[in-house]
Order: structure tokens, then sequence, then C-alpha cells
């Protein structure tokens, strides 16, 4: 019996007044990988940053549980000490802390013991072996002066040292040039076991290459109007969204 | 080196705050006069030339009006300040030799600890007077001269007479004149043309006597081609009376040297800090001011470079941060008095709590200042909409080609900041120190280690009263 | 001849006295001030109401809302010896097109001005207002006046204010805008002419989601000197001011520019933004820029930068590479830092009028 992670009912969130998810139903069980594809607007990047506890977005009607725990009662960082991971669209860029410094404080933060830093060293360096990037980018400053491929390739390596339970990704490869998506692609397979899940939000099926994707969503207007599996990423490919409508 | 932070209260504000008795072997009467300044004058063996020297700016004092502008100094009250307190001890070289209370003064302010670890030279001033002077000795033998005003002016008459009070001089407002007229203490250094000084000298003054003011007076001399890192530090415990701290900083930056001067200011609560340092820089020279502002209720600091010599340069470093009941007015002047000179001046001001934080520059470049650089940079956090943060930049160009360039920025923690660091399983109460931390980093990482941490614990001390 | 004896455009916080900044004093003589005899009002519009604005109608206590005058003592005086003045009120709803224009000429029989202005715009209206200052010939003209702007909820105004008086004239204006929730007001002043301009622009954000677009250019050339105070105080919420200051100085003259962003406490949500721009054409030039912010509320954005001296070397270059000497590139890019201001002025005749002016003064220097 698949442990169930991710449960989302009758989801209707709104912005500013303004309704983007119109009940939404989503469940994401542990192990496995999901893809959520749909028209630019439709409400993917609201979706994730809502799960992970976004405080501009209102929740009007519905759930969401994570291992069985209501989240919406639960405070953004609470819901990353459960086990949840966002990789951003657009990584924030915050001068003055380095990027050891905040994997750190992550990592001690949501494990909640102390850091062996011998062993923390050890871990980053072959993390970041592992995804092509400069040992440098450790001791520099979170995503101040990165290219947009650059801030992604960051945003995997947290999530590859924090090792969430359940790892979102928000167009991951937008801005990465082809062996950037090679390289990030690979590491998402590395991270993914029978014991974690991810679920990803992207327009290009490269980073999907090599993962087994074991469910498709297309989000339309707010809502998951069909569910597929893997075979449905090569229909959007050949007939895009419109015909779906 | 993370502490937690309970830990990190219990020790270090009861550190800073530790009260000695009232000893002293004199102490001077309240208030301003011509017989106080006598007084001062024989007591500290003056040659003839100082007591004139002191009498004429008393002089100018009593002629000159407080400043028109910046922060209220109504509660000060000369008539109530005791300018003069010499410690119950004579000046040693050993600690050993130091009283009890003093010496244990220091060792919890960690000063002889750094002195062994990280320090070519110590100045320790106790009230009015230095109670311990040390110089390692192979600096002795390449001619460095470190050692407290009062032996320099015994020793190196002739130099001291030549540059003391010449920089700042006591026309140049209310409070230098009071200094010209009861300064007592500081540190006299040089250093002779090459000899580069790798390990940085440190001067620390420490006020224990309620209702009293520190005078002490810095005369540093970089000879051509030599280099030195000064670090002076400061603090006194909390009083239910006004301190005053009226000193004056002199730097003579020769052809070709570099002089870094560090500061972490952390006077008590009711202390009223009127410092004026400023610095005058050959060819080729090199002045590096670093400042880390947090203590004190008033603070007016605003260290100025005159860039005299061709290809000379300023860079100015500064964090301030304001808290309840704190106005702190700092900024940096550059004056660029010769071709091809250039500055940087960098500052990052947090306020809270009712804190009153206020940036006051300027550069000026003369007429024959033609192909100067300037650019600064201010930043202003404010962590609540009780305090209060303004900027005060003037740029006066009187040449045509030059590139001068000025930003400043206010603003808040940014939400995006805090959700994306939460989203990384930090609490928002960490989040946010960990923001503010990153926001003073660029001055923290231009201060030696140990001092990096001071501040960082400075800067968590601060933050405390915002978190829960 | 009587003469002026204060200090005008004082700073909001006053600074070190050494700086020359706090504040300008005034001791000009004081002409005796006559009429005005030229009818000003070129270009109307038969939908506003435009009449003659005089200290005995209490018809607008918005006037008094208004805080306008390079100080006290001379807003009184433009008060006592006002002799041309007009109230330009546009009515609610009503959304103007067309500019109108009032253009002020000094010459032999108009030797001296002194204009007060009030510019009301009810609820959701929209209008355009150029008011220009010329001077025929070099007598000694005297220009004081004060211009106010008061925009209702939603009405957008927009005032341009163009001085192009001679080499002997004084220019002392002051512009006061008032701007409610949801109005929008844009200056646009262009400061070329006159031995000594001094100008003042004080705008209030009072409403939430109020706006104010400054838009100003300058031209020091000969002798003349320049001060200018412009402020911009956000008070309601998430108000949003914009200073934009583009200058150039050449030969001996002096300039002093102050600008400040005040943020009253209340004013959540509030963005402002300055930016001052000088090119440096001659070595005995003086610049004072002051850029001020003020903040009294956590929950702001403020922005200000100034860049002095040098020219942008990637545009420069860019030039240069399409084979324009060093020089002509330098005039080029001065024009073009004029040009967004510029495009702001709805009347061609003097749009061409100030681009000629500018680049015959260019092309003079060196």
């Amino acid at each position: 019996m698949a442990e169930k992670f991710l449960e989302i009912r009758g989801l209707h969130a709104a912005i500013d007044g303004k309704e983007i998810l119109k009940g939404l139903d989503l469940q994401v069980n542990k192990g496995e990988i999901h893809v959520i594809l749909g028209p630019n607007g439709s409400g993917k990047s609201t979706l994730m940053n809502l799960i992970m506890g976004h405080p501009k977005y209102e929740i009007t009607a519905g759930s969401i549980a994570f291992e069985g725990e209501d989240l919406t009662t639960l405070k953004t960082y609470e819901r990353a000490r459960r086990g949840l991971f966002l990789s951003f669209q657009n990584p924030e860029e915050i001068p003055g802390i380095t990027v050891e410094n905040l994997l750190r404080t992550a990592k001690k933060s949501i494990d909640g013991e102390n850091i062996k830093i011998m062993a923390f060293k050890k871990s980053l360096e072959k993390t970041m072996a592992t995804l092509k990037m400069d040992e440098s980018y450790a001791s520099r400053y979170m995503n101040v002066g990165f290219s947009g491929g650059e801030k992604k390739r960051n945003e995997i390596l947290q999530m590859m040292m924090i090792n969430p339970k359940l790892a979102m990704l928000d167009e991951t490869d937008s801005g990465l040039d082809v062996d950037a998506v090679q390289i990030v692609s690979a590491g998402v397979k590395h991270f993914h076991t029978k014991e974690n899940s991810c679920l990803i939000i992207t327009h290009n099926t490269k980073i999907l290459e090599h993962l087994k994707v074991d469910h498709v969503h297309i989000l339309m207007d707010g809502k998951i109007i069909k569910h597929g599996d893997a075979a449905l990423i090569d229909e959007i490919s050949e007939n895009g969204f419109l015909h779906l409508k | 080196m993370d502490k937690k932070k309970t830990f990190v209260e219990d020790i270090e504000r009861s550190l800073y705050d530790i009260k000695n008795e009232d000893r002293y072997s004199y102490k001077a009467n309240q208030g301003l006069t011509e017989d106080i300044v006598r007084a001062i004058s024989k007591e500290k063996n003056d040659p003839d030339w100082m007591l004139d020297f002191r009498l004429r700016s008393l002089e100018v004092y009593n002629n000159t009006a407080l400043p028109s502008w910046g922060p209220a100094l109504d509660e000060l009250d000369m008539d109530h300040i005791v300018t003069y307190v010499r410690p119950d001890t004579t000046m040693k070289g050993d600690w050993k030799e130091v009283p009890e209370d003093i010496k244990n003064t220091f060792d919890r302010l960690g000063i002889p600890q750094a002195e062994k670890e990280s320090l070519a030279g110590v100045g320790a001033q106790y009230d009015s007077e230095v109670v311990y002077h040390s110089i390692k000795e192979d600096l002795v033998k390449q001619g460095v001269v470190y050692t407290d005003m009062e032996s320099a002016l015994r020793d190196y008459e002739s130099m001291v007479k030549e540059y003391f009070m010449q920089l700042v001089t006591p026309k140049d407002h209310k409070f230098v004149a009071l200094h010209g007229a009861v300064w007592s203490g500081g540190s006299f250094v040089y250093v002779p043309p090459g000899v580069h000084v790798d390990i940085p000298l440190q001067s620390y003054f420490r006020l224990n006597s309620p209702g009293a003011g520190q005078f002490e007076h810095t005369l540093i001399i970089v000879d051509k081609e030599a280099s030195l890192h000064f670090i002076e530090g400061c603090s006194a415990p909390k009083y239910n009376v006004t301190n005053l701290h009226a000193g004056c900083v002199e730097l003579y930056v020769k052809e070709g040297a570099r002089l870094r001067y560090s500061t972490i200011e952390n006077w008590s609560r009711n202390m009223l800090n009127l410092n004026t340092k400023r610095a005058l820089v050959d060819k080729d020279g090199l002045i590096e001011w670093v400042s880390g502002s947090f203590g004190s209720k008033i603070s007016m600091l605003y260290p100025r470079s005159i860039l005299r010599g061709e290809h000379a340069r300023a860079e100015f470093t500064g964090v301030t941060f304001a808290a309840k009941g704190q106005t702190l007015d700092t900024g940096a002047a550059v004056i660029h008095a010769a071709p091809y000179t250039s500055s940087n001046i960098s500052t990052r001001s947090i306020s809270k709590d009712g804190g009153v934080v206020v940036y006051r520059g300027a550069i000026k470049v003369a007429p024959n200042a033609h192909h100067s650089k300037s650019s600064v940079n201010c930043e202003s956090l404010m962590l609540d909409d009780i305090s209060r943060s303004d900027t005060l930049p003037v740029m006066d160009i009187l040449n045509d080609e030059v590139d001068i360039g000025h930003e400043a920025k206010i603003g808040r923690i940014s939400d995006e900041a805090i959700f994306y660091l939460m989203s990384r399983g930090i609490s928002e109460e960490e989040a946010k120190a960990m923001i503010v931390r990153g926001f003073v980093e660029p001055i923290a990482k231009e201060l030696p280690l140990e001092y990096a941490v001071e501040m960082n614990n400075l800067v968590n001390l601060e933050l405390e009263g915002t978190m829960g | 001849m009587k003469k002026y004896n204060t200090i005008v455009n004082p700073i909001p916080v006053q600074t070190w006295n050494w700086l020359g900044v706090n504040g300008t004093k005034l001791e000009n003589e004081i002409p005796a001030i006559g009429t005005y005899k030229k009818q000003p009002l070129k270009i109307s519009n038969s939908a506003v109401s435009i009449t003659k604005l005089d200290q005995q109608n209490q018809k607008y206590p918005v006037l008094n809302e208004l805080n306008a005058g390079l100080n006290e003592e001379l807003q009184e005086f433009v008060q006592a010896n006002q002799n041309s003045g007009f109230c330009i009120e546009i009515a609610a709803d009503d959304q103007l097109k067309e500019p109108m224009l009032l253009q002020y000429e000094l010459d032999d029989q108009d030797k001296t001005l002194v204009d007060h202005h009030l510019i009301l715009a009810h609820k959701n209206s929209e209008a355009t207002i150029v008011i220009g200052y010329q001077s025929t010939d070099e007598s000694k003209g005297f220009h004081n006046g004060i211009t106010q702007v008061y925009a209702e909820q939603g009405a957008i105004v927009h005032l341009v204010k163009v001085q192009m008086l001679s080499d002997q004239d004084i220019h002392l204006d002051a512009i006061g805008v008032f701007v409610e929730s949801d109005a929008q007001v844009d200056i646009t002043t262009v400061e070329l002419g006159a031995a000594q301009t001094i100008t003042s622009c004080k705008t209030n954000l009072a409403g939430d989601n109020s706006v104010v677009q400054v838009q100003s250019i300058y031209f020091g050339d000969k002798e003349r000197k320049l001060d200018m105070n412009y402020v911009v105080s956000h008070q309601g919420k998430k108000s949003i001011g914009t200073m934009e200051i583009h200058g150039a100085l050449m030969d001996k003259s002096q300039k002093t520019f102050r600008g400040t962003l005040d943020f009253l406490k209340g004013s959540r949500g509030a963005v402002g933004n300055e930016a001052e721009e000088i090119v440096l054409l001659s070595p005995n030039v003086r610049n004072r820029s002051v850029p001020l912010m003020l903040s009294g509320e956590s929950d702001v954005e403020g922005h200000h930068a100034v860049s002095i001296g040098k020219m942008d070397e990637d545009k420069l270059f860019y030039l240069m590479s399409r084979g324009l000497s060093l020089s002509d590139a330098e005039k080029l890019v001065v024009e073009a830092s004029f040009q967004p201001a510029l495009d702001k002025i709805p009347v061609p005749e003097i749009k061409t009028q100030i681009s000629t002016y500018i680049r015959r003064r260019l092309s003079d220097a060196e």
C-alpha cells in the first residue's frame, strides 16, 4: 500500500482577492515522481508556493495534508522541517549570507542537531562536484551576481544537501543550457529514491529524460483537467494545450 | 563560533556593565573652569607650552556655540561632568602589576588574551590615564614607537609639538576646543619609513567613573612606505548620570604609507560620544577606516579624510546600529585636495525600537583635484516603524574631470527573503537575524576575526529585543 | 532700492555649515513691481474655467494646504505684490488632451513679473498646463512667482515650466503640489537662462496611491547660478514619488540641487526614487548635490542615486564606433540625457526652441 505523502483535496486559493486555484485535487505518494504541465498563468507556481506556505496566498476552500498532517496551520519553516522543499523559479538574492552558511543553518534547523563540520564540508564538496559547481560558489553570497542557471543549480545543491521527503521543482530547468540541464537532471535522479518524492513543473521535457515519471497532471485555469502517465508528456509536446480546453 | 542566544546575552551584556569601585588617586572637581584646567595640567606635569595650549583652547570653548545642526545636546551639562580622574595606579608594562580590579576588567573584556594571541602591542586606558602599555620587542628594534601620550610628550616632545592638534584644531568646533583644554591619555604611534607592522596594535579605552568624561588623544604617524593596522576599542558601564566622550584622533599617512584604523564602539547608553577623527593622506598613501557604532546615547562621529597628495586614497566602511533611546549620527567626509585621488565610502545602518540613525556625509573635490573618483554607498534597514533613518549626503564638486557616484537605499527586510529562508527550515526570528547579519557582513569581513565575532554578537544582542 | 536679506531654500534637515547648503542667502535688490501688461494666456481651453487669481479671492481654501514659496517672506511678497495670476480649474471628469499655455515675456514694457497661479483639478479630471518665461532683451528683468497645483482624487495634472530668461534676469519660482488619493501630478521643469535661478518644488503625496513624477533639466553656462530645493513628502500609503534630474554645467556656472525624499510615519508601502545626473563640461564650474532621504516608516522603499562628471562610456564608445568624434559624441550624449524631459513638453514650438538653444550652447563649449 503506497504511503501517502501529499494530499490535496478541493483546493481553492486566491491572491489579492483574485481566485487562482479553483478546486484542485492532487495526491503524491512516497517514492513517486509527478510532473505538472500547463500553460503560463494556470496556477502551477501558485500551487507550489501555496504548499510551501507563502503568506500572500489565501486558501478559500479545500485542504492540504502531508503525511496525514494538515499543513495549513503550519508556518513555512515548520513545513520545511516536516520534509518539504521548494526549488524556486526565481531564487532570492541574499547579500551577506554565503551559500555554505545558509546550507549549514538550514540543515541544523531541519535536522535539529548540531552539524559535524568536517562531515558537512565533505558532503558539500562532494555534492558540488556532482553538480559540477566550482568550490568557490560555497563562499559566495547567496545568488548575488549569479546567472539564472547558476541560481537554479544552487537550488538543486540545497535540495541534495537537505534531502527532503518531497522536493517541488518549479521550472528548475529554465535558464539552463543543454549541459546544465543534464547535470540537474542527473542530480534529481540521484536524489530520488523509494523513500522520497518529486513534484516537477517544467516546459522542457529534457529534464525528465532520465527520470521514471509516474504521473502527469495538466493544470489549466486553476484545476487539474487531465491525468496520465509519461505518455501524456509526448502528447502535449506534439499537440499543445489548446485542444484540451 | 555559534553561541546560544541566552548564553551570549548573559555573558556579554554584564561583561560591559561591570562597575568597579570608583577608586582614584586624583579627581578633578565637577565643571570646567580655568582653575580646573590648570589643576589637570599640573597633575600631569605638562610642559609650559601645553598648559598654554589648554588655556587657549578653554577660551575658544567658551566663545564657541553648540552646533546648529545634528542631535540636541541639551543634556550635556559641563558643570556636572568630571573632566579628569586619575586611577589609583601608575602605568605598568606587565599585567601582573596592574591593580586587581582594573586588571579583571580588562581580562573580562578579553584584552590580555587578545594581546597574547593576536596583537603586537596594547595600550589600556582606565578613566583618564593609561594603566598598561606594551609593545613587542622586535617592533621596538625596528624603531616603532607605541606609547601613551604623556610619555610621548616627554620623550618625543618635538615630534608631538609639530603634529599635536594641527590636523584637528580647537577652532574646528566646540568639542575639539573642550578636548584641547582637558585632554588626557591616549596613544602615540610612530612607524618609521618602510616598516610594516604586520600584527595590529590595539588601544582600549575604559571609562569607569560615573559622571566623568574621557578625552583621550590618539596621534599616529605612519612614515613613508610603512604600514600599520590600529584597533581602537571602548566601553563603559551604564550609569544613570551622563558620561561624556570627546576624544580626538589625528592620523598622518605619509607618502606611500598605509594605515587601517578599526573601531568597535560600544559605549553604554548614558554616554554622549562626540569624537573627532581626521586623517591627512600624502601622495600614494591610503587610509582605511573600519567602524562599528553600537553604543552611546548620542553619538556624533564623522571621520574625515583629507587627500592632500596625488593618488591618495581613502576607504571607509562602517556599520551603525541604533536601538531604543539612541541617536547615532555618524558618517564620513572626504576632501579631495589633489589630482588622481579616490575615495570609497560604504555604510550600513540599522534602526529599531525608536532608535534614530543618521548618515551624514560630505565629498568635496577642490578645483585642482582633477581625475578624482569617489563612490559612496549607504544602505539603511529599518526594523519597525517607530524608528528613524535619515541620510544626509552632500557633494561639492569644483572640477569637471571627475567621476563621482552616490547611491543610497532605505528599506525593510523583504518578505520574499524571509519566506525563502523559512522554506529552508529556518524560523522567522532566525531568518530575520540572518538577514541583518548578512546586511552588516561587508563591514564584518573587514575586521579581524575576534572583532567580527564581537560585532556579530553585538548585532545579535541588539536584535534580542525584537525577537520574542 | 530695498534689498532682500533673507535665507531661501532652507534644507529640510540641516547639516555642516561649512558645506554651505543649509540655505541660500538672498541679497538682491527688490525692484518696484509694476503691472504686467501683456496677455500671457496663449492657448486656452473653453472647457476649463480660467479666472484671475487675486488675493482677495477667498474661494480657494486649498491654497492654504499648499506650502509654496522659497521661504515665508517671499511667499508673503508674492501674495502682496502679485501682478499676474490665474486660477485654472478643471471640472470633475473632464479629461483634456490639449495643453494650455501661459507665455510670459519680460522686456522694457514689462520688467517685473510677480505671478501666482493655482491649478485645481477636480476629481478624475485631466489637464496639461505649460507656463513659459522668456526675455526679449538684455534689461534686468525680475520674476518672482508661485504656482500651486491641487489634484483631487483620481485627477491627473501635468505642469510644465520652461524658463529661458536672458542673462541679466532674476528668476525666483516656487511650486507647491498637493496630491489626493489615486491622483497623479507630473512636473516638468526646464531651467536654461537667467543670471540667478532660485526655485523650489514641494510635493505632498497626501492620499493613498498618490503619484508624483518630477522631471527636471537644467543647463548652466557663463556665470549663471542655479539653486534648487525639491522635496517629495510621502504621507499616503503606497504613494509613489519619482524625481529625475538631468543637468549640464559649463563655463563658470554654479549649481546647488537639494532633493529630499521624506517618508512620513504611516506611509506604508511608499516608494520613492530620486536620480540626478550631472555632466560637467568646464573646469571652473561648481556643482553641489544634496540628495536627502528621511524616513520615519520602515515599510517603504527609498532609493536615490547621483552621478557627477563622467559620461556613460559605453554610449560614447558606441557613437564613436559610428564615426563621431569624442567631442561630438559627448554633446550628443548630453542632448540625449535631456530628451526624456523634453518629450514631456506638449508644445512643439517650445520643445524646438529648447533643443536649439541647448545645441547652440553646447557647440560653443570647447
